[in-house]
């Protein structure tokens, strides 16, 4: 359904990412993991349209990303999780959604969508008429969720889900969004540097170090694989410095 | 009742601060660029009301359906011209640049109205302009009046829109976070544009109750002054506190009148200006942040 190929996006003078290819399933669960600064949240901020490739291409449904704006890729079917969650604070829970809802499509079933993801979190629909600040941290979470699944995409792109989260959080919210998986069709394209959650939940997993594609294949091999151990033990000492 | 009526005038002139003020506090809010050129452009729209009278035989307050519009094709093509290029920099950078460049604007605004109107002070001299409705000891001028419903029908207006609609919303949501915003399928370019367009626009209001007391192409500049203190008092990115402000410094500077003296009235609001800084830098009505 996406596909990246050969993709090499720069910073100013700095480049990013280096030849990445990948592809992400309709319907499908697939996640790229890596540490800190390999280039995880660049290839989604390229597919979303904040960062152009300088060379290479992106594509989805056969449509080429490459030149398209941000709202176009949002209305083509692509809606984003940002890093840290980039909610509007000031704003309600309630209006937050709605910003969500902006692409044509979304629009006329904006209240249906918006039940429907009262019903997946239903704390949002107690919460409705506060300030998005006033939200714990899994609270504005599943808000950023919900704003992405406003607009109906048939792809999203989830940037560090665990991020400043308690593991048990982690744990629900990860559930939610397989079941979401589940019973809406909804691929989820996950950025994670929380390697086991992220090989748990999804069903294909690339790896990413210094802005190259270093690894791919089934999730669960990956899980086990001496490849990934290492790097995450590699990642468990990082964290310990 | 002296007393009163001093106060009444500083709710006027309160009121007619707080319209030049709402375009400024919705283009620096909203946008973060800072327009210096805010109340030249005010002025402009001052002499367009000036000319519909004169040629059209039109009344200020019914000019505006002519004046508004052209003041939102102006602001569209100055932003288009001088500000699109801005939208890349970091927030300070956006802020020194456009003050840079808009203060440009306000010297060539100035220059271009003095070689077509002359430096001649002018006044648009309606049917009820010397008129007052007098209110038992009180009297108050129709102007005043006007000025005032006008003043609480665009601010409380914009706040509504900017609350209520998605349009609006959308605006606010840019505000917060640019890149985001976009993420949400917002076409951030044109909203922008759309927003910048209509705080220009607003100036035109503005620009029909300065008609009425006196233009001249040399006020631009004093009218931007108080509304930078009034957008410093509400706070930035706050639109209903412009109001409260705008009485405020108002009802300051009647008071100064009162028991200092009418040279003093500019001292006044420079000195709450510089304590509200001092104190609280987040403005009288800013959350720290908020609309």
């Amino acid at each position: 359904m996406l596909e990246i190929r050969q993709v090499d996006v720069f910073h100013g003078d700095l480049q990013a990412l280096w030849g990445v290819s990948l592809m992400v399933e309709e319907s499908r669960i697939t996640t790229l993991i890596g540490s800190n600064g390999s280039g995880k949240s660049t290839t989604l901020a390229t597919i979303a349209g904040l960062l152009k490739p300088a060379k290479g291409m992106v594509s989805f449904k056969g449509e080429k990303l490459n030149k398209l704006p941000t709202h176009k890729i949002v209305e083509l079917g692509i809606s984003m999780v940002p890093e840290g969650r980039r909610l509007f604070p000031e704003m309600t829970v309630k209006d937050n959604l709605e910003m969500g809802a902006i692409p044509k499509r979304a629009r006329q079933s904006k209240n249906e969508t918006m039940n429907w993801i009262y019903e997946v979190f239903p704390i949002l629909n107690e919460r409705a008429t506060q300030r998005a600040d006033t939200l714990s941290g899994g609270e504005q979470q599943m808000l950023a969720i919900g704003r992405a699944l406003m607009s109906q995409p048939e792809l999203l792109l989830v940037d560090e889900l665990s991020l400043g989260l308690a593991p048990v959080v982690v744990q629900k919210i990860s559930r939610i969004l397989k079941s979401i998986n589940k019973t809406k069709g909804i691929g989820i394209f996950l950025v994670e540097q929380n390697v086991p959650m992220a090989l748990e939940l999804a069903d294909k997993g690339y790896i990413i170090e210094n802005g190259r594609i270093v690894g791919e294949g089934d999730a669960k091999a990956l899980l086990n694989s001496e490849q990934v151990k290492e790097a995450y033990l590699g990642m468990t000492c990082e964290v310990k410095n | 009742m002296d007393f009163a009526q001093f106060i009444t005038y500083g709710l006027i002139n309160g009121s007619t601060y707080a319209l030049v003020a709402i375009g400024l506090a919705l283009i620096m809010g909203i946008m973060g660029i800072f327009n210096i050129a805010q109340g030249s452009l005010a002025m402009i729209a001052a002499y367009g009301s000036f000319l519909c009278f004169q040629y059209l035989g039109l009344d200020p307050f019914v000019s505006l359906v002519l004046t508004i519009p052209a003041l939102f094709i102006i602001g569209v093509f100055l932003y288009r011209t001088m500000f699109t290029l801005m939208r890349q920099f970091s927030p300070g950078q956006k802020l020194r640049n456009s003050l840079l460049v808009s203060f440009g604007l306000v010297l060539i605004l100035e220059n271009v109205a003095t070689m077509l109107w002359t430096a001649n002070e002018r006044t648009v001299t309606t049917g009820y302009s010397g008129s007052v409705l007098a209110l038992g000891g009180l009297r108050i001028p129709y102007i005043g009046l006007g000025t005032i419903a006008l003043s609480v029908l665009v601010i409380f207006g914009l706040h509504l829109f900017l609350k209520h609609t998605t349009f609006g919303k959308s605006i606010w949501a840019i505000a917060q976070d640019h890149d985001c915003a976009a993420l949400m399928g917002i076409r951030v370019q044109r909203t922008t544009l759309i927003a910048f367009g209509l705080g220009v626009a607003l100036s035109a209001i503005a620009g029909a109750v300065i008609s009425l007391h006196t233009v001249s192409p040399a006020v631009g500049l004093d009218w931007t002054n108080k509304a930078l203190i009034l957008v410093v008092l509400a706070g930035v990115g706050s639109i209903s506190g412009i109001f409260f402000a705008g009485i405020m410094l108002g009802i300051v500077e009647a008071l100064s009148v009162y028991f200092v003296g009418v040279h003093y009235t500019g001292v006044a609001g420079l000195l709450i200006f510089i304590l509200v800084l001092m104190f609280r830098p987040q403005g009288l009505f800013g959350k720290k942040v908020g609309v």
